[in-house]
């Protein structure tokens, strides 16, 4: 077991295999001890990380799901190179659910996972934030994660010159 | 609420910008001078940006009797936006090639058009033109690269040309003869092209088992592998009876494989060209499918999963003259 430790002290007991998900905490118990301090993590984050962690250790362990490991092998009998997508889609579906959080819940997080180098988690959820973006005018993201406006009024009648079809309302 | 995101670093701003399209992006710059200068970097280093969803664009837009039309306008669809963008023709970002005019004496009409490479990207492209011919009834092969004054016609005796494609140095075409209605694939040897290029017969297809109107082949290159695509829609005045079929190529041995699986893949087979894209970094698309839009206005998504067919739903063009075009997939792409 490996005790992580957040910002605001309070402990937390995970598996190894939990843990490893980060790869800045496989690389410090390789030569330390077994507990870490995250002072830059907050308990309610940690909280949400660990859970994701759990989840992925516990479905990287087993890779293949019994219906998914049927399917790679009535795959390989035949004479087509093409693979299937690896990613498993009951994981897909959770980590879906796992990111119905606010803006600035997400943000918290991929600071957390970036500081703890998952990449996956990180991905997951800049992947959520493109997303949230598609197909918004410039206001609309402004306003759903609370960012100024800091051009003045010229530059930004300049930008939006510059490319004014991708500014035509629909 | 924290102001948490204005405070976002660079390298995960990156990350995000780097996966939106490009109408997301240029609106994305007007957000604040962080964003702005953040997507500055993403054109700059193009190569890392997420490849595009396809667009649709009406082929009248594009060639009409073989020459560049002069409207002020493009109407593009987004299919990841459901809706239609109008673009000037003088945009920033349009890119427009100069090819040799064409000799006009032979009453020319572009059908297809295929580049070997993205101009955008590298200097050294080729460009392979059918047209049509019309006091011979025949298409005719064309081809230039950069810098060519003149088009070089490649001599044959088909008479139709499904599609063509390059792929590995030579440019391939699904033809028809004039002889029979054989349908074979052939290479053409793009090193010898300053003498008479040398065409080689690649694979004869398959005769298709229905009774059918209409069928279309279609050639693309994905990952150091020819496919062949045949679609075949028999009229049915109440429906339409349709059929998708894939080969992969094997062009050393003149064989061909029929493929039922397209794992992550999907392909996009219209009447202006065809290409294989990868979905595992493209979530909004759907794997193991193919993109159909044909000259019959058909615009179809074909599951090799449950062999469905699903039609896209297209947002409605301003002018009645385009809603009956056939469309063009049409893949987006920017750089500095």
């Amino acid at each position: 077991m490996i005790k992580l430790v957040s910002g605001d002290g309070a402990e937390f007991e995970v598996e190894e295999e939990v843990a490893f998900q980060s790869k800045i905490i496989k690389d410090i118990v390789a030569d330390a001890d077994d507990v870490i301090p995250l002072p830059t993590v907050s308990s309610k984050v940690l909280i949400q990380v660990i859970e994701y962690c759990r989840k992925h250790a516990a479905v990287n362990s087993f890779p293949l799901s019994p219906s998914s490991s049927a399917a790679a092998a009535a795959s390989s009998s035949s004479s087509i190179s093409y693979s299937k997508p690896v990613s498993d889609p009951a994981l897909r579906a959770w980590d879906n659910e796992f990111v119905k959080l606010n803006n600035s819940s997400l943000f918290d997080i991929v600071i957390a996972a970036n500081y703890l180098d998952i990449e996956e988690l990180v991905d997951l959820v800049l992947e959520t934030v493109a997303d949230r973006i598609k197909g918004k005018q410039a206001q609309e993201i402004r306003r759903q994660f609370n960012i100024e406006n800091d051009f003045t009024p010229e530059e930004e009648e300049a930008l939006r010159r510059e490319n004014s079809w991708a500014f035509q309302n629909n | 609420m924290s102001t948490y995101w204005s405070e976002i670093s660079t390298d995960l701003l990156y990350l995000i910008l780097s996966k939106v399209s490009i109408p997301d992006l240029f609106r994305c710059a007007a957000v604040c001078s962080h964003w702005s200068a953040v997507l500055d970097m993403v054109r700059r280093r193009s190569g890392d940006q997420r490849p595009q969803i396809p667009w649709l664009v009406p082929e009248y837009h594009l060639l009409i009797n073989g020459r560049h039309n002069n409207q002020n306008t493009y109407n593009f669809f987004s299919l990841s936006e459901g809706r239609v963008y109008d673009i000037p023709s003088r945009a920033p970002g349009i890119l427009i090639i100069d090819l040799p005019s064409i000799p006009t004496n032979r009453n020319l009409e572009a059908i297809r058009a295929v580049l070997s490479c993205d101009p955008s990207r590298c200097g050294d492209y080729s460009v392979g033109f059918v047209f049509y011919c019309r006091s011979m009834v025949k298409e005719l092969l064309f081809l230039a690269s950069a810098g060519d004054e003149k088009w070089k016609m490649i001599p044959g005796n088909q008479y139709h040309y499904d599609d063509i494609a390059f792929h590995n140095g030579k440019l391939y075409a699904v033809s028809r003869f004039e002889e029979d209605d054989e349908v074979i694939v052939v290479a053409f040897d793009l090193i010898t092209l300053d003498s008479t290029p040398t065409r080689t017969p690649v694979v004869a297809l398959p005769f298709s088992i229905w009774d059918f109107t209409f069928d279309m082949h279609f050639v693309c290159t994905y990952f150091g592998d020819l496919l062949i695509a045949r679609a075949t829609i028999t009229n049915e005045l109440v429906d339409y009876n349709k059929k998708l079929e894939v080969w992969k190529v094997d062009t050393e041995k003149g064989a061909m494989v029929a493929l039922n699986n397209l794992g992550k893949y999907t392909l996009f087979l219209g009447t202006g060209s065809s290409f294989c894209l990868d979905t595992s970094s493209l979530p909004d698309l759907k794997s193991n499918s193919i993109h159909l839009s044909n000259e019959l206005g058909n615009n179809l998504v074909y599951s090799l999963e449950d062999e469905s067919f699903t039609s896209l739903s297209l947002p409605s063009l301003s002018s009645p003259k385009l809603e009956r075009s056939p469309l063009v997939w049409f893949t987006p792409s920017i750089a500095c």
